[in-house]
């Protein structure tokens, strides 16, 4: 298990569980951010990094990406 | 916000819901005829519009704000929210975009647990065309049970069929629901809606999530109390509302996730080759700046001959007309030409000109996809400063219009951040600012690029001050800690140079110019009437003091008191103070208003602190009234007046002192 801010760009990795709770948990969920969805890093800056999920890119902050947990992608 | 419809007698109105992004507004412009700002990022559609449908008597149809949800995170969810479950329509549309339809489905799953008859609109077909995706329709239609009408918008393909489908009879029985959550969920919903069967399965979802902000629109609109409602959901429910909310959505999401992949397959990758420069940690911030120095710098060189021609125009239009007006009275006659004319015909060749260069050209930037990574480059330091990350986005609103930006703060979820972004957001210079820091900085610092660069100094000025006040805010008014945001990065879109000249002339070039001329004429029959009354010289006798102390002089801090209304006034006032004229005086050639300004004693210090002052000084009376109609609160217009007002007398005594 590791965090998905530690995800590299060009890496990628199976969604285990989100800990964010309300309306951003509902809003990630929403955007795809659920279990079991693959998820891989695009670009990751300062605090902030752009993650492709349902062929999207979507960027959240630091703390976020801290709090979703995934496993290696097979 | 949103203005009340009450449907004629023999009308029927459909609600057209979809997120920011799938074209919904396009599609709403076509099926009713009217013209709607569409953009290519959230935040653009603020209350909702409505509109006949064309070749469908008895139709109208009301377009939604951009919503992703009807779980409401932002005040647009909410108006959308409650049109669909309170609005009293007879159908819901929904406009799920082809290419990302996992992220759309879930409104479209909302709106058929709120609404017992949906129809669901598949947009962007070209565009899915385009990146390999062919949608399989009929199986959308049966995994959903609702009417799906593919339409590509722009070729204008499938809007017939969505009219008629649109229009046709309503469905009698009530439809399966889209999706059945776990036994524990469904009972509680069932109890729940035994026990007050007004509640739609979607408002019995939201009581039991624990959804305040539901509660209490529905306990205004259907006339239940509301302690009864979250009375009645706590009765029903055995597990935290916190953990049924996080279930709920992902459920929600994955069906959605289930039935795209079904109707389109895998979706291709977001390419992120152009981003790795744009938004690059070394070359992100010095293409923004590049971007935006060029922009100024196409503004300034290309808006001066227009101005020239449009005031010769408009004098010309002045001599014509005074000669037809002959008859008045000559105090009238004075009143009409010296004081309201004089300064709106100025304005207008002052500040049409730039407008009409500058706004398409942020158009373009914002339909290519630019702005969202404006936010990602800038985030950073937004979280330094413990802003929002829109915040941003907020920003280079104002660039265009304060009055603008001040309004576009919705986006921002976070009341303390939202707050933080109204009261800053005059440190980014408007337009009615950009002749007047154009015009000096090329008079004392030399024309075309060196002219350009200054002002995006002075631009970046209000960048760093828009952080340090965010700081400082969070740390004492408005003390909390930085809240989580998603930003959305659209692919980039090749942008349509015709519809990007149409809509920044006609919705905003024009909008900001009729509110301009709204204020400037009144203001210069104010100014005229002083002038008459012989009360100038006294008070720039009076301010000629304070005005010193700050590197100005009693002119000058006048014509920024007079110029209050709008700020483009405040040169042309300025060279009517100087010059002792009635009325607001031209400068439609930089060399005449250059030879002014030496004969009233400007040095180069005068100039960089007049600059300072017009980036950093109380902004236009227009803004600060959406201020205040935007928060509700006096004190809070009173702060986004004074805040850059300290910053201007502090940096502009500094200069003052030190040089």
């Amino acid at each position: 298990m590791m965090q998905l801010w530690s995800l590299p760009p060009g890496g990628a990795a199976v969604i285990e569980a989100v800990r964010e709770p309300g309306a951003m948990g509902r809003r990630l969920a929403e955007l795809g951010f659920i279990p079991g969805e693959r998820v891989s890093c695009l670009l990751r800056r300062n605090g902030i990094a752009a993650y492709a999920v349902r062929g999207a890119a979507v960027a959240i902050r630091r703390g976020m990406a801290a709090r979703i947990d995934t496993e290696a992608a097979h | 916000m949103s203005a009340p419809y009450s449907a004629a007698p023999g009308e029927r109105v459909v609600a057209m819901c979809g997120s920011p992004n799938v074209g919904k507004s396009t599609i709403f412009n076509r099926l009713t005829g009217l013209r709607q700002h569409t953009g290519n990022w959230s935040g653009k559609t603020v209350g909702c519009a409505y509109g006949r449908c064309r070749l469908c008597d008895g139709l109208v149809i009301a377009d939604a704000p951009g919503a992703c949800s009807l779980c409401a995170c932002s005040g647009e969810e909410a108006i959308a929210r409650d049109l669909v479950c309170f609005g009293g329509v007879s159908r819901v549309c929904v406009v799920c975009d082809a290419p990302g339809l996992a992220r759309a489905l879930p409104l479209a799953i909302m709106a058929m647990e709120a609404h017992g008859d949906v129809v669901l609109c598949l947009s962007l077909l070209d565009e899915a065309e385009r990146c390999g995706i062919s949608p399989d329709m009929e199986r959308l239609s049966r995994e959903l049970g609702v009417p799906v009408v593919g339409v590509s918008a722009s070729r204008g393909e499938g809007l017939d069929e969505l009219m008629r489908c649109l229009a046709a009879p309503p469905r009698s029985s009530e439809a399966e629901p889209p999706l059945r959550y776990s036994a524990e969920i469904e009972r509680a919903v069932a109890g729940l809606r035994a026990a007050e069967p007004r509640l739609s399965r979607f408002l019995a979802l939201g009581l039991l999530r624990g959804d305040s902000d539901l509660a209490a629109s529905a306990s205004a609109k259907l006339g239940i109390e509301r302690a009864e409602l979250i009375r009645l959901a706590d009765a029903a429910r055995r597990e935290p509302p916190e953990k049924l909310d996080l279930e709920i959505a992902e459920a929600v999401s994955r069906r959605a996730g289930g039935i795209a992949r079904a109707v389109i397959g895998e979706p291709p990758e977001p390419r992120a080759r152009l981003d790795r420069v744009l938004t690059h940690p070394l070359l992100g911030l010095p293409c923004m700046l590049a971007l935006l120095a060029l922009t100024l710098w196409l503004t300034i060189s290309f808006a001066n001959l227009p101005s020239q021609y449009l005031a010769l125009g408009l004098d010309w239009l002045s001599a014509e007309l005074s000669q037809a007006l002959g008859f008045l009275p000559d105090w009238a006659h004075s009143a009409v030409f010296d004081g309201m004319w004089a300064t709106a015909a100025r304005v207008t060749s002052v500040m049409l000109p730039p407008m009409a260069i500058f706004f398409p050209l942020f158009t373009l930037l914002e339909d290519l996809g630019y702005l969202p990574r404006v936010a990602f480059n800038l985030d950073g330091a937004l979280q330094k400063a413990h802003g929002s990350g829109k915040q941003a986005l907020t920003m280079c609103m104002g660039l265009g219009c304060n009055a603008a930006g001040v309004v576009g703060c919705r986006i921002i979820d976070s009341k303390r951040e939202r707050l933080i972004a109204v009261l800053t957001n005059s440190f980014m210079p408007c337009n009615g600012r950009f002749p007047a820091l154009i015009a000096v900085s090329a008079l004392f610092f030399g024309g075309g690029l060196a002219a350009a660069g200054l002002v995006s100094a002075l631009i970046m000025l209000g960048v760093l001050l828009t952080l340090l006040y965010s700081w400082l805010l969070s740390k004492t008014l408005l003390r909390g800690l930085p809240s989580s945001f998603v930003l959305e990065l659209p692919p980039y879109r090749r942008a349509d140079p015709a519809a990007v000249l149409l809509r920044s002339v006609l919705d905003r070039t024009l909008f900001v110019l009729r509110r301009a001329l709204a204020v400037a004429a009144p203001a210069g029959l104010a100014i005229w009437a002083l002038s008459r009354l012989g009360l100038l010289p006294m008070l720039v006798a009076v301010l000629d003091f304070p005005g010193r102390l700050i590197g100005l002089d009693g002119a000058i801090l006048l014509a920024f008191i007079l110029g209050l209304p709008a700020n483009e006034l405040v040169i042309p006032i300025l060279l009517m103070l100087i010059s002792g004229s009635g009325a607001p005086e031209d400068y439609s050639s930089l060399a005449s208003l250059g030879a002014q300004l030496a004969a009233a004693g400007w040095t180069v210090k005068t100039a960089v602190c007049f600059l300072v002052f017009m980036l950093l000084h109380p902004p236009c009376a227009t803004t600060l009234l959406t201020v205040k109609s935007e928060t509700g609160s006096w004190r809070c217009t009173a702060l986004a007046a004074a805040l850059p007002l300290a910053a201007g007398v502090m940096i502009c005594a500094a200069i003052n002192l030190i040089v």
